[in-house]
């Protein structure tokens, strides 16, 4: 199946979806399963609700295929869905509950997520988590982007076109989540160096 | 040039998205503590999003599919009330045609009935007939017969 597909043009097969082309949609998923799962991860912070919310994007998306507009990328389109229901499940859990990173960690996660190979020092580990704090608190506008543009490499324009937002409040925001980072981090001065 | 402005700019040199000031920028980070801070911490947010990655289970597209058949078969309260109001609106223009059609039937009777009175009296019939010239003694007469109602 993927080599069928993989000749083919994204719109191609989009319109081949839409027309009701079960083996066109399974492709899609397959090809954005896991992109979409890492940044649903990346957003919420929160690795057992990963499965389900990426469940919810492809059923969003299959759902409304016909609202896909050809010409911009299936991707972008798949991204906006994906940040919409982040934001949603964010607003839902600030409503039901404040909860932060560290508590989603103590429980015990469906997905474990993978390290890279390297062996991590305790330093290392307890810097990570300290940033991985920081970026949970950020509000979810400016974790949002600088998820995007950290973990996904998007350019400003992308981001932009995902957010629906001018590139010059994609660079604003960017910014200020930097700097809303380096203050969090600034007492740990020390491990910085 | 101000700091916040020199800060933002620095965070544009970060992600390769500036086009101007490169050269300046660049010897700025390297005086600046604070913006080298900036570009320090950047490195390491990026490294450390990039450092913990996750795999769907195998299973999601069994269960995508699954979700997908039993939300077709099963519709939604929203599609009931989609359903309720599509008939409510038939109704509600049903009636309103019928009530415009009663409307329109009923002025039509009244001016009808207004035509054969105006028709049936002679001082109308007069006024009518002398095209609105009516002499001083047509007026008095009129006027004592009452208009010449039977």
């Amino acid at each position: 199946m993927k080599e069928q597909f993989e000749t083919i043009d994204e719109s191609e097969i989009v319109k081949r979806a839409r027309d009701g082309d079960e083996k066109a949609f399974e492709f899609i998923v397959k090809k954005y399963q896991n992109r979409v799962a890492n940044l649903i991860f990346k957003i919420i912070g929160d690795s057992s609700i990963v499965e389900d919310l990426t469940q919810e994007v492809f059923l969003r998306v299959i759902e409304s295929l016909r609202e896909y507009k050809f010409g911009s990328a299936l991707y972008t389109w798949i991204y906006r869905i994906t940040v919409n229901i982040c934001i949603d499940e964010i607003r839902k859990r600030q409503r039901s509950r404040a909860y932060s990173l560290s508590d989603v960690l103590s429980q015990n996660p469906r997905v474990e997520p993978s390290y890279s190979p390297v062996e991590k020092t305790v330093e290392q580990r307890e810097l990570r988590e300290l940033i991985e704090k920081a970026i949970s608190k950020l509000p979810v506008e400016y974790k949002t982007v600088i998820i995007l543009r950290e973990f996904e490499d998007l350019p400003y324009e992308e981001i932009a076109k995902i957010l629906k937002i001018s590139v010059g409040t994609v660079k604003s925001r960017i910014f200020r989540a930097r700097k809303l980072l380096a203050e969090h981090l600034k007492e740990y001065k020390e491990v910085l160096k | 040039m101000r700091h916040e402005k020199i800060k933002k700019l620095v965070s544009a040199y970060i992600d390769g998205e500036l086009k101007n000031n490169l050269e300046f920028i660049r010897k700025h980070i390297e005086t600046c503590e604070e913006c080298t801070q900036l570009v320090k911490v950047s490195k390491m947010v990026r490294e450390t999003v990039k450092d913990k990655t996750i795999e769907v289970s195998p299973y999601l597209l069994t269960r995508l599919k699954a979700e997908y058949r039993e939300r077709k078969v099963q519709p939604g309260v929203w599609d009931y009330v989609v359903s309720f109001a599509r008939e409510l609106a038939i109704v509600l223009i049903l009636i309103f045609v019928l009530l415009i059609g009663i409307e329109i039937m009923s002025r039509e009777t009244i001016l009808r009935i207004d035509e054969v009175i105006l028709s049936e009296t002679p001082s109308v019939q007069k006024v009518i007939s002398s095209e609105g010239n009516l002499s001083k003694e047509d007026v008095l007469e009129l006027t004592l017969s009452n208009g010449g109602k039977k």
